[in-house]
């Protein structure tokens, strides 16, 4: 089921395109990690799927609904938080989502502890909102996005601010929220960090969307392997297999292959290959870090 | 729309503010109809004060001040209300925006014309409340001062057409509050604004009659001077109810369709 679908969305600002011609899609159970450096349309994205920022073009679809009227009622099953946690700095966490049970009209009174529960903030009693520490705003923040049981959340830079154990225990909370049957859409500038939660990934850069791809073709792509160039690469297959009893490899075209086994093997590897008929024109260790893979999307507009 | 509200109300309750403005008007209430009733006691000033065309006459041969007394001395000075009216809309209607909250509210559905009548009901709502308080607390300590005084001649008939119209203008400082909120979303920028409109008009009309007396007229038009014109209302004439009511009316209606028609195309921070 498809939970968001966004058409050529479009925002511009001052002449510039903030977000520019972005299609994208997510399915239900879905956890979607919005990646881009600063500036690059990510929250300017999350602003028009909330309804905070119109779209100069192109069209929103959510929970199936895209006539204006209807969506409005949708966003009654999303809930988000956009930029930094925001509640009245004056109330409690408690009262604060009192405030917002009441403001939703959700009866069940429980629901209030139940969120406190979930994101361990039953014991912060009279302190306010505005005395909280970034990690327990954004737990909060959190809390609150989960208090009507939504089905489709946003977070927008849910670790920004946070120290190493306030990133593990709001990651903790994001999967446990996915868990439960949450669809949700999240954004960092930290590939390595939504890597660790996000089953889908969408690369924004200058506000457009450059890349839409699984983790499992994140991963792929990511892969360490050891590249070989050869003048036949079925041939080479065959040796390998044979051989040397490798299965885990990739025939990337006729002349090349991916292993990704036996790397402290490349002595053998070249021996084995020669000796049955197989030119090795080059062997070289190949794959890229989550951080060389984001640099290498954002490429060479990097500086644009 | 019955949520927001209650949910609003709920903040409201645990804030300070409100009660801040109910202790305000219980001191100037009381300070009003006491420094009177010892001034009196005093000699210092031997005559009580009569309402008299909108306008506190203090050269009127009386002793006591009652609650009678009091309820005329409410409606001549019920323009404070204004000022009781700043931190009504500001804690309802400003707060969501300077912290940010408004994001919590508008993106999970509300729509923004539900949202933005909620502010205004609730603050109209209570700014009547606190009218009544307001009348009600001089009405107490008038009886406190000197007893319940004479109502005669249809003084109580009177006391409510005038309380009807001040409530008219009382809505209309609300819709202006609420679009200064809603359409700068920055408190500075609102309260210097709204203090300005309480002011300026008054302060240029003052300084034209001078020159030209007739500028005067122009009070009609100004919502701050249209709270003293009306407590002088029995002895109005009826074009001039009428005119004063509309332009109440028109105060009331054309800052909440452009605020209103503001917020929908707005951008949210």
């Amino acid at each position: 089921m498809t939970v968001l679908k966004t058409q050529n969305l479009t925002k511009i600002y001052g002449g510039k395109p903030a977000v520019d011609d972005v299609s994208l899609t997510i399915e239900k159970g879905d956890i979607y990690g919005l990646i881009g450096q600063n500036g690059a349309g990510k929250t300017t994205l999350m602003r028009m799927i909330t309804s905070l920022a119109a779209p100069d073009n192109g069209s929103i679809q959510l929970f199936g609904e895209s006539d204006p009227a209807k969506i409005n009622a949708a966003r009654r099953r999303m809930s988000a938080t956009i930029e930094s946690p925001a509640m009245y700095p004056g109330l409690t966490a408690a009262q604060n989502l009192e405030f917002y049970r009441k403001q939703r009209g959700i009866p069940d009174k429980a629901v209030v502890n139940n969120a406190l529960e979930f994101v361990g903030l039953t014991d912060t009693g009279n302190k306010k909102f505005k005395n909280f520490s970034m990690g327990m705003k954004q737990r909060l923040g959190l809390a609150l996005t989960t208090l009507s049981n939504p089905d489709f959340v946003i977070l927008d830079e849910p670790i920004n601010g946070l120290d190493p154990m306030g990133i593990v225990e709001i990651r903790k909370l994001i999967q446990t929220m996915s868990e439960k049957g949450i669809t949700i859409l999240l954004s960092s500038h930290i590939l390595t960090e939504l890597s660790l939660v996000a089953t889908k990934y969408a690369f924004l850069h200058h506000g457009k969307l450059i890349k839409n791809l699984t983790h499992e073709q994140l991963q792929e792509e990511c892969k360490r392997a050891l590249s070989l160039v050869v003048n036949d690469a079925q041939k080479a297959c065959v040796v390998l297999e044979t051989t040397l009893g490798i299965h885990n490899y990739k025939q990337v075209n006729n002349n090349e292959i991916r292993l990704y086994e036996q790397f402290d093997k490349s002595e053998e590897i070249s021996y084995q290959l020669i000796h049955g008929g197989v030119r090795l024109a080059a062997m070289q260790e190949v794959g890229d870090t989550l951080e060389d893979y984001y640099k290498n999307v954002i490429g060479g507009s990097y500086n644009v | 729309m019955f949520n927001l509200m209650r949910a609003d109300a709920y903040r409201m309750q645990r804030g300070k503010g409100i009660y801040i403005v109910l202790g305000i008007m219980l001191l100037i209430a009381a300070l009003t109809i006491f420094v009177f009733r010892s001034a009196l006691i005093m000699g210092v000033q031997t005559e009580a004060p009569e309402i008299v065309d909108g306008e506190i006459n203090l050269f009127v041969q009386q002793e006591v001040i009652t609650a009678a007394d009091g309820a005329q001395m409410a409606l001549a000075s019920m323009d404070i209300m204004m000022y009781f009216i700043l931190p009504i809309v500001l804690i309802l209607a400003m707060a969501p925006f300077s912290s940010s909250a408004v994001k919590n509210e508008l993106t999970i559905g509300f729509s923004r014309a539900k949202f933005y009548f909620s502010k205004l009901l609730f603050a109209c709502t209570l700014s009547v409340l606190f009218m009544v308080v307001n009348i009600a607390l001089y009405i107490l300590f008038g009886t406190v001062s000197d007893g319940w005084g004479y109502w005669g001649s249809g003084l109580g008939i009177e006391v409510l057409q005038i309380f009807g119209s001040q409530v008219l203008f009382a809505l209309a400082f609300n819709s202006i509050g609420v679009f200064m909120c809603f359409v700068f979303r920055k408190s500075g920028v609102a309260i210097g604004l709204y203090i300005a409109f309480t002011l300026v008009p008054q302060m240029v009309i003052g300084l034209l009659s001078i020159a030209f007396p007739e500028a005067l007229r122009a009070m009609y038009f100004d919502l701050a001077s249209l709270f003293g014109i009306f407590a002088g209302m029995p002895t109005m004439q009826s074009a001039d109810i009428i005119q004063g009511l509309l332009i109440g009316l028109a105060w009331l209606v054309v800052p909440t369709v452009a605020g209103l028609a503001i917020f929908q195309r707005a951008e949210i921070k």
